[in-house]
């Protein structure tokens, strides 16, 4: 009996004292879940969730053929968390051997009591490979995004560059840095006990854009190259070269000295930043007198084949005395232009008034920027008619008292060579997006300023410049060219007069001057070597256009330079066996075709005929023409004469000049 | 009349005794085993659920890094075609490693569907029947005109 009182008081007891454990774990459970359950989920998804904020990607630049010039890839960046740093000394020595980071601005980095250093910002490779071979506790690495330039230096200006953090502080970079950079995105990701993610939450990064320019990047690298060849002889302080496609406005090219590469930018003066093509302002001297022409030509005051008093190269304009480089007499104004003369200008600039020729100035474009959509593009210089002196009439018809940009000269060449239309010049063609599609599509913007009637007969005089005036160096190989040299003497800072010896040498023209399609300004700046004339400079656009109309598939339109074959027969031996067509053993280029055999029509003589003439005589004759130019046929291919099949294209040159 | 039994001295037995069913009782265990199991396997489920959320998870995650690396090596890859095809470098390489010259204007010839067409083409060599075969037969056949287009 007693033995069962013992036993029933343990069984008490043993449940008494699991009722309080239960109770004990019911109570914490209770202070768990209830009491203190906010304060451990939000502590739990500390630990377990984890938000990272992702960088947008900045959009990739092309060129017009899709050629990538500025793209951005994921590179390694280095940071520590100071507190988790065991050996101080051993981290930095080490640290700084690997990344060449200083010993000091390391040691001071982490002793600091921030919880996040950054050690060395978007290293390279080996430099990232090395330092995680090491092992260094509490140093981490963190993905970020590195703009690279992979053509280096080609077209610098027109890129621009980007800081460490991916914002864009020159060239497109930096105009177009809204709709490049893209908008961040954020991700919200689960860890288990082990740190690995198993779930993730996204709010999607917004891409940048990307630009498609209108720059190709191999008429680029021709600019660049016969850019940088013409600084290596004259060793100017400054050049500049731009090519234009003159019926719509689009930069094809545009290069700079000094120059630099994008990549390192850094690593430069920041003058070689400094897109000079469209925020040096010089005075452009000769090539300026285009526009004084256009606007005697264009309000009927001259005609070209009108006879000009030079007064033997010296004229009194309100008191200042004017010479030109030689003493002309009687001169058309067509040969104004293709010898260059300064009184011959200035007696055009008095023709057509103060008023109406600083109208015409104003509608070239002058004075006011032209719109390009690149950053620090200067207006230039140029006084409201109201302003100017007496004398300032005869000096601004020689391009002096008024500034430009070599972009403001290209384009009113490039309206000589369209035919009268001002084009605002642009460089980006579309921002897309890879996803979402084209964002914006830039068209060609242009307006007309001077008739066609005139703009054909500057094309004319400014052809013969380079045929037989002062640009003859400028000749091109198998294509017409026409333009206009300037030189320009430049104002010493100290005595505000003219140099003797600083110069601003430029030649601005177009080629084919039958049917252009480019239109290039080469300036250079300070030449310290070679003659300090446009003509020097004449060279330059030479080899551009060569290599360009080349590049582009433009047939040569003289005539003599037109591809033509020629068939050598290799001599069969006399052999009785059955004879077979002959092979063609060799192609001769280069050789005008002596006797063409071949076809069953003859080409007409359409030398001297009107394009009515010519299109009804090549109907008879069951050919088609391609015209290029207007006025008088003046040469044809094939000659006349020649046998081709029913059908073929004849191409007829036009011009509206007379015998030269 | 009241039956008298020694049961001090009978022997009974008891294997032939059969427990009266006890339906409810029966349904009362089928009714709870059912539910635990139910209970069991739902457990079973959710817990099996978890495990595969889990694993899927870690799986996408996997793959989601995966795109990501290998849309960067794109990237990475892209970067150096373009390197490779700078204008510079095949420039050069042309010019210094295979010898090539830039052509003479006349050296060229367009090939465009508005370009002159000019140029002669020979007729493929055609063979002659031995009847035919005579000495002019060795005089160059006229060529023909080609559209290059």
């Amino acid at each position: 009996m007693k033995k069962d009182k013992l036993l029933a008081k343990r069984v008490y007891v043993v449940i008494v004292i699991m009722g309080l454990w239960a109770a004990a774990i019911g109570a914490r459970l209770y202070f768990l879940h209830v009491v203190h359950s906010a304060d451990y989920k939000a502590a739990a998804e500390r630990q377990q969730q984890r938000v990272l904020e992702v960088s947008p990607r900045r959009g990739v630049i092309y060129d017009r053929n899709g050629n990538e010039l500025a793209i951005s890839i994921k590179v390694d960046s280095v940071f520590a968390v100071p507190n988790e740093i065991e050996d101080l000394n051993k981290t930095v020595v080490k640290l700084a051997a690997l990344t060449g980071v200083p010993k000091a601005e390391l040691t001071q980095k982490l002793r600091s009591s921030r919880s996040f250093v950054w050690i060395k910002r978007k290293a390279s490779g080996s430099q990232a490979e090395a330092i995680r071979k090491a092992k260094l506790p509490g140093v981490y690495f963190q993905k970020e995004d590195m703009r690279y330039y992979p053509k280096g230096e080609l077209a610098a200006h027109v890129l621009g560059y980007v800081d460490i953090d991916e914002k864009g502080l020159g060239g497109l970079e930096y105009k177009y840095n809204g709709s490049i950079r893209g908008e961040a995105g954020r991700v919200l990701f689960m860890t288990d006990a082990r740190g690995r993610r198993f779930n993730s939450v996204e709010e999607p990064v917004a891409p940048g854009a990307n630009l498609v320019t209108t720059i190709d990047e191999n008429i680029q690298y021709i600019v660049e190259k016969e850019l940088k060849a013409a600084v290596a002889h004259m060793r100017p302080k400054g050049a500049s070269a731009i090519v234009m496609d003159p019926k719509s406005g689009e930069i094809l090219a545009m290069a700079n000295y000094p120059t630099f590469n994008p990549n390192q930018y850094g690593d430069y003066d920041p003058v070689a930043w400094v897109n000079r093509s469209v925020h040096h302002t010089y005075e452009p001297g000769s090539t300026f007198k285009i526009v004084t022409t256009a606007s005697a030509l264009e309000e009927g005051l001259a005609d070209p084949n009108e006879l000009i008093d030079c007064q033997m190269g010296k004229i009194n304009v309100f008191g200042r005395i004017v010479r030109d480089h030689k003493p002309f007499g009687l001169l058309t104004v067509s040969q104004i232009i293709e010898k260059s003369s300064d009184v011959g200008a200035i007696k055009l600039a008095l023709r057509v008034g103060n008023d109406r020729f600083a109208d015409y100035i104003d509608r070239m474009g002058f004075g006011k920027p032209t719109g390009i959509d690149l950053p620090g593009e200067e207006k230039g210089l140029s006084k409201p008619a109201s302003r100017w002196h007496k004398s300032s009439v005869g000096s601004i018809a020689m391009g002096q008292e008024i500034g430009v940009t070599p972009l403001q000269i290209v384009r009113m060449v490039s309206t000589v060579a369209n035919g009268g239309i001002l084009y605002q010049p642009y460089v980006v063609k579309r921002v897309q997006h890879s996803e979402n599609g084209i964002l914006n599509t830039t068209e060609a913007h242009g307006q007309r300023v001077i008739s066609s009637e005139t703009a054909a007969q500057l094309r004319d005089m400014l052809e013969m410049v380079v045929t037989d005036g002062t640009a003859t160096s400028g000749k091109l190989e198998g294509y017409t060219a026409a333009g206009k040299t300037g030189t320009a003497q430049k104002i010493e800072e100290e005595t505000r007069r003219y140099s003797p010896t600083k110069h601003v040498a430029s030649f601005a023209g177009f080629a084919p001057a039958s049917n252009p399609a480019v239109s290039i300004i080469v300036m250079v700046d300070e030449p310290v070597y070679g003659r300090h004339h446009g003509s020097n400079v004449a060279p330059v656009f030479k080899r551009i256009a060569e290599n360009v109309l080349r590049y582009m598939s433009v047939p040569p339109d003289m005539p003599s330079y037109a591809p033509q074959y020629t068939i050598k027969e290799k001599k069969q031996p006399r052999r009785k066996e059955p004879a077979v067509t002959p092979r063609l053993t060799q192609v001769v280029a280069m050789q005008p075709a002596d006797t063409p055999e071949f076809g069953d029509v003859e080409v007409p003589d359409f030398r001297g005929k009107s394009l009515r003439q010519v299109t009804e005589d090549s109907q008879k004759a069951g050919l088609r023409v391609q015209s290029i130019g207007s006025g008088a046929a003046i040469a044809q291919m094939p000659p006349p004469g020649t046998n081709v099949s029913a059908g073929t294209r004849v191409q007829v040159r036009f011009s509206s000049r007379v015998d030269k | 009349m009241p039956i008298d039994i020694d049961y001090r001295n009978r022997i009974v037995s008891n294997n032939n005794v059969v427990r009266e069913p006890d339906a409810k009782s029966h349904r009362d265990y089928i009714v709870v085993t059912v539910m635990a199991s139910v209970f069991l396997l739902g457990l079973f489920a959710y817990g099996w659920q978890h495990y595969r959320w889990y694993q899927y998870g870690y799986r996408i995650e996997a793959a989601q890094k995966k795109k990501e690396q290998l849309s960067e090596v794109g990237r990475q890859l892209l970067l150096e075609r373009a390197s490779l095809r700078s204008p510079q470098r095949i420039d050069s390489m042309a010019r210094r490693d295979l010898g090539m010259v830039v052509p003479a204007p006349g050296q060229l010839v367009t090939l465009r569907a508005d370009a002159p067409l000019t140029i002669p083409v020979p007729q493929p060599p055609q063979p002659v029947p031995p009847q035919e075969a005579s000495a002019d037969a060795v005089q160059p056949q006229p060529a023909a005109l080609a559209s290059k287009r």
